[in-house]
């Protein structure tokens, strides 16, 4: 048996909308957080870890996570260029306009959380998905245990959300840890892999969710690191990154395995993906 | 020195008190302020560490250039490894980053406790060993550059 979404399903889906630029801030030499309002005045509602397809006029579409906007604060996305669509992206200025669709996909699963310690580990820009569990985490800090981010990223220029990250080291109620592969002479934070950070923060394995961001090899090594540790598979959760293009799980092209990762994921248990994720060309 | 202070090293975890008695004989505590070097490139390695509280920095140092930390330390790791293996060279500088309390052990004292103590020098071998691969596997993670730009 077949099925086929609904037409009038999938054309609202597929309709971007438009918003506009409020703000625009550099964080690294070619990253950039934009927030955005929407023309209709109708925000949008979302989940910490779904994404969007942003759309620059003329130029493309691409999906990017949300990294925050909480009701009655604006939308706001954390974008790499590294391509013509994110290059339009990042070089709109304030007052510009891009279409956006969504949000889609499944998030970090937070209620599963409460009550237990958490972990969120990330990776460069793999921060930005995450980052809305840290502002969830710091409104609702009474409904969990320990609770820990550890952060790994190229260099100290590289570090997103730099004034943040002392923001929330400094309430002393989540630990902040933080290491970078290369450092200049300015820098007396931690040097190495974001693993080596694992053994210094406060969680029971036993009663831990961990919620992991950053490149599949990382997420990979963490995932491991934490399984040594004594944390199971099935509580680590990783956030995918595919070649999302309708997402609504319709076109195919973000395929993983037997899963559509713009539907059925970006987060996903990584139990669920482990043995996907040593698969050539997957 | 307490056995317990050692003892709290990842590294040392397998030893039994008794296999441990002749370590703790070598050992002293020792304090580094920050950016003190606690040892340099290419000296001598007479003595070798286990951080109890701090941060240490393994430190490659080049002319005309400021030192280029490639690798932080952190509590119960064991500062340098050089030690353990002719000629008895430190290959890196090393540098507290922050004030540092540790636990120094004589290393030559400690090498000539293993030639009397196979299983010392066994369980010694078999720390450093998994701390060399340790370091070896995240070392060639960072040369990944995975952080870096896709394009």
């Amino acid at each position: 048996m077949t099925t086929t979404a609904a037409p009038e399903f999938v054309a609202e889906a597929m309709l971007p909308r438009p918003f506009r630029v409020v703000s625009r801030r550099q964080e690294t030499g070619d990253t950039f957080t934009l927030e955005f309002e929407p023309e209709d005045g109708v925000p949008i509602t979302y989940d910490p870890g779904q994404f969007t397809m942003l759309y620059a006029f003329g130029v493309g579409e691409v999906p990017i996570s949300i990294a925050g906007g909480r009701a009655g604060e604006p939308l706001m996305h954390t974008v790499r260029a590294v391509g013509a669509v994110t290059d339009a992206i990042c070089n709109l200025p304030e007052g510009g306009l891009v279409g956006v669709r969504g949000p889609y996909g499944k998030g970090w699963p937070l209620q599963r959380a409460v009550g237990k310690d958490l972990v969120i580990a990330a990776g460069g820009i793999g921060l930005a998905p995450l980052r809305s569990v840290v502002v969830h985490v710091f409104d609702n800090r009474d409904q969990f245990g320990s609770v820990s981010l550890v952060y790994g990223t190229r260099s100290p220029s590289e570090l997103l959300y730099e004034e943040e990250l002392r923001w929330w080291r400094s309430r002393f109620s989540i630990e902040v840890e933080v290491t970078v592969d290369r450092a200049d002479a300015a820098w007396y934070g931690d040097v190495g892999v974001v693993t080596n950070l694992l053994p210094r923060i406060t969680f029971d394995p036993a009663n831990t969710v961990a919620m992991v961001c950053g490149p599949e090899i990382m997420m990979k090594v963490v995932a491991r690191e934490l399984g040594a540790r004594g944390v199971e598979s099935d509580e680590v959760f990783v956030s995918l990154e595919r070649n999302m293009k309708c997402g609504i799980g319709l076109c195919g092209h973000c395929q993983f395995g037997a899963d559509f990762v713009c539907r059925d994921g970006p987060v996903v248990p990584f139990a669920s993906v482990m043995n996907r994720m040593t698969v050539e060309e997957l | 020195m307490s056995l317990d202070a050692v003892r709290n090293s990842e590294l040392l975890v397998d030893l039994s008190d008794e296999e441990m008695a002749p370590l703790v004989a070598a050992s002293s505590e020792v304090r580094f302020a920050a950016g003190e070097v606690i040892f340099e490139e290419d000296g001598v390695a007479e003595t070798f560490y286990l951080i109890v509280h701090g941060k240490v920095g393994l430190e490659l140092t080049s002319p005309g250039g400021a030192p280029l930390v490639i690798q932080t330390l952190r509590d119960g790791e064991m500062v340098g490894v050089s030690w353990f293996f002719p000629p008895y060279v430190w290959e890196w500088r090393a540098r507290a980053l922050t004030e540092t309390s540790a636990i120094a052990f004589d290393a030559e004292q400690v090498r000539e406790q293993c030639k009397e103590r196979c299983e010392l020098e066994r369980q010694l071998l078999r720390s450093i060993a998994k701390a060399a691969a340790v370091r070896l596997h995240n070392s060639r993670t960072q040369l990944l550059d995975l952080y870096g730009s896709r394009r």
